[in-house]
């Protein structure tokens, strides 16, 4: 062998060695990249980064003028880790567990048996709720207290400023999720989504700048706007309260509706939950009776009918009938009215002025089932609002091939058939705005964050009655506001007001019972409506009489002209015949 | 080797035809700058210090921005909590069983006057003082929020707001409003 080959051979050796760790680097490296990568990435942010939840904030439900009734607020929930209990030194004082507990006792409220429970059960735990849902100055002195094996986690809440104020709207939210009102049939709109994200941090506890890496964006919830004016709503929870107090009614509701545009301005129910404190309240009173609760209006549907009838030509304001004390129905039986009377001479006014159940059948002799069945339906009667709350009922009109001969005919004074007062205020909203029905709307709209607006309101009209069958129909509910039952009891200073009063009877167990269901609706300023009253007090115990709903209506009514600023009313009484027994 | 090998591609190499002339140069004497040597040094040092300098300032202001950070979250915190509570306390419940507490009296029968021509709607009659409490409107966060604030300036029933006007705090009727002429 000589020099060279030698030479050659070495080279070869030493390429080969190369050539090998080369290999070797390359395998290893492959196999922390590509093989072993995932896990060991997901290793390394484990013992640096740290997982937050970004929390997405539900959104805020709003009256008309952006007033707050729901929103999302931050509480705290303060919690231990029962394997680090243990005295301390503070400030050179020896802390006790016992005398740490009694600290967070006076500083949140809690009960100091329960969290001494709580740290006592497992010792070996890392985590135990000492006290949950405290606020931030709370939180705050529990922090002050220095305590080092206590902690906080953040807890999103809901709030509800306004209390009971439209709280049967609103609705409330359960431990794991909306359960009822706005709150929940308006979800979809309000719901967030919780996004999460990851940054490392030091030894020291110190987030590395620029580390942060959003895994996965909160969504926030969009806000909802109701047409609700809580001044007008609280003013009408009060005035419902004060008056079925007094009359140691069951319940009561009153709907305010905006005549133009078929706005609700408030929608009271009483007794109506607080959602701040669901417990306090019956389970019936939780929902919006408004909506949910079908019940026979009575008299209340009468104007109704006398416009339907006056638009169909079949009857004129001052058209002349006996109104007997009996009315005996085609077919049998008979019908007679609140008060006994004999034979009354009274004209279409005098009818209403008087409110008679026998007067206004008379009127209706003409026609046939599917007419009386077509001239309530028209109304919107038997089918739910556009407003379609949560639960909302369509009432029911018996179908004209299913009605028998004695329904058709009470169904004219509201017995035999059932309404919401949602749908009375949607039927009386069209009366007074000249006939044209404008869908009635509880919620203006959705708005996103990213400010697209959705869940508008329904615009398509439907003229039910013309333009002048609405304003001659007003004149002579005019009439009844001065010369009704309830005349005393109506006036509104300075306007013109329009209106109809109901005394149904309650049925139950197909028999009417004494109970009874008190209503006045009215509409003002009756030479140009604007606003639409509807005041319904359930199961009156002291007096029965639709004549107690009256003070009701007058004051919300008197309070919603004032409040809007209605300039009063102009123009003169338009004093129309009654008929010969029609007043008194 | 075979033919192919022999052919020459490109330009033929250039043939030296004669030698270079080569001649020894003196070795030039190695002269150390110390000025510029110090100079170098001098900046690689500088750039070091300034360097590090700069790292410790970032790492300061990562603290900065850690403690604004967290003193910005909890002033929002603190006027999320103010907020709340405001709205609370201006809660309609709340006004209106301060204003009872006032003294106040809602009046149902509002009187109105017509600017223009002095005309009256209404009775004129003042509200009459009631011994009737208000139906509470349940709110369970009065309670928690909607203390009363006693506020300086505030009148209650038994302390006026304003102990004495003075003359000149009253107002001139601004032009403008139609107004009846009276006397």
């Amino acid at each position: 062998m000589n020099r060279s080959e030698l030479v050659s051979r070495r080279i070869g050796f030493m390429l080969i060695g190369i050539a090998a760790t080369v290999a070797i680097f390359i395998i290893r490296l492959f196999w922390i990249q590509v093989i072993d990568g995932p896990r060991l990435a997901s290793e390394a942010r484990d013992r640096q980064s740290i997982a937050q939840t970004l929390y997405g904030t539900r959104g805020s439900i709003t009256d008309t003028s952006g007033v707050v009734l729901a929103e999302s607020v931050e509480r705290y929930d303060i919690t231990a880790s029962p394997k680090f209990v243990a005295e301390f030194t503070r400030d050179g004082a020896t802390i006790t567990v016992t005398q740490a507990l009694t600290e967070i006792a006076t500083a949140t409220g809690a009960d100091q048996g329960v969290m001494h429970t709580a740290i006592t059960k497992d010792p070996t735990s890392d985590f135990a709720y000492l006290t949950k849902g405290v606020t931030i100055d709370v939180l705050r002195k529990v922090q002050a207290l220095k305590i080092p094996w206590v902690y906080s986690d953040l807890r999103p809440s809901r709030t509800y400023p306004r209390g009971s104020v439209a709280g049967n709207l609103v609705g409330f939210m359960g431990t794991d999720g909306p359960l009822t009102g706005v709150e929940y049939y308006l979800n979809d709109c309000l719901k967030e989504t919780n996004g999460t994200s990851t940054y490392e941090r030091g030894a020291d506890g110190i987030r590395i700048p620029g580390s942060t890496i959003v895994t996965k964006d909160a969504v926030h919830g969009g806000s909802v706007e109701l047409t609700i004016d809580s001044d007008i709503q609280w003013f009408a929870q009060q005035t419902l309260a004060a008056q079925a107090g007094k009359l140691g009614a069951r319940w009561a509701t009153a709907m305010v509706v905006r005549v133009k545009d078929g706005e609700i301005l408030a929608a009271a129910d009483w007794p109506s939950v607080d959602p701040n404190n669901v417990d306090a309240s019956k389970v019936d009173d939780m929902g919006a009776r408004l909506f949910s609760s079908p019940y026979e209006p009575g008299s209340i549907i009468k104007p109704l009918v006398v416009a339907s009838m006056l638009d169909n030509g079949v009857v004129t304001p001052n058209t002349t009938i006996t109104a007997p004390g009996r009315f005996k129905i085609p077919g049998g039986g008979y019908i007679k009215d609140s008060f006994s009377h004999g034979d009354l001479s009274l004209t279409t006014t005098g009818v209403l002025v008087k409110s008679s159940n026998t007067g206004i059948d008379t009127l209706s002799l003409a026609l046939t089932k599917k007419q009386r069945y077509d001239m309530l339906t028209s109304w919107g009667l038997g089918s739910a609002t556009a407003v379609g709350f949560l639960g909302e009922d369509s009432g029911r009109i018996t179908p004209p091939d299913q009605v028998d001969d004695v329904t058709q005919y009470t169904e004219l004074f509201g017995q035999g058939m059932t309404v919401t007062s949602a749908q009375m205020a949607q039927a009386y909203q069209t009366l007074a705005n000249g006939g044209t029905q404008v869908p009635l709307t509880l919620v203006k709209g959705c708005t996103k964050p990213d400010g697209t607006v959705t869940h508008l309101a329904k615009t398509e009209t439907k003229q039910v009655v013309s333009a002048e069958t609405s304003l001659t129909t007003i004149q002579m509910m005019e009439n009844v506001a001065r010369y009704g039952s309830a005349a005393k009891v109506v006036k509104v200073p300075g306007y013109r007001v329009a209106i109809k009063t109901g005394t149904a009877e309650v049925a139950r167990n197909g028999k009417y019972t004494s109970d009874r269901i008190i209503s006045v609706a009215g509409i003002a300023p009756a030479e140009n409506p604007q606003y639409v009253v509807i005041v319904t007090i359930g199961l009156p115990k002291t007096s029965r009489s639709s004549y107690y709903a009256g003070p009701a209506f007058a004051t919300l009514m008197g309070q919603v002209l004032k409040y809007n600023r209605v300039a009063p009313s102009t123009g003169d009484f338009p004093e129309m015949d009654l008929g010969r027994d029609g007043k008194g | 080797m075979s033919a192919v090998a022999q052919t020459v591609y490109g330009y033929p190499r250039p043939q030296a035809t004669t030698r270079p002339g080569l001649r020894a140069v003196a070795r030039p004497r190695a002269r150390v700058n110390v000025t510029t040597v110090t100079m170098l040094v001098t900046a690689l040092i500088a750039i070091v210090v300034v360097r590090m300098f700069i790292y410790v300032a970032v790492e300061s202001s990562a603290y900065e921005i850690a403690s604004l950070h967290k003193q910005n979250v909890g002033l929002s915190r603190d006027a999320q909590f103010l907020q709340e509570q405001l709205n609370v306390l201006d809660s309609p419940q709340n006004l209106a069983a301060m204003a009872a507490e006032l003294g106040m009296v809602s009046n149902s029968s509002p009187t109105y006057i017509q600017l223009s021509d002095g005309q009256v709607w209404g009775s004129g009659k003042p509200a009459k003082a009631t011994t009737t409490t208000i139906a509470p409107i349940a709110n369970d966060l009065i309670g928690a929020y909607g203390e009363t604030p006693s506020l300086e300036g505030v009148a209650t029933q038994s302390v006026a707001a304003v102990a004495t006007q003075s003359e000149s705090a009253s107002t001139t009727p601004s032009t403008g409003i139609p107004a009846p002429s009276t006397h």
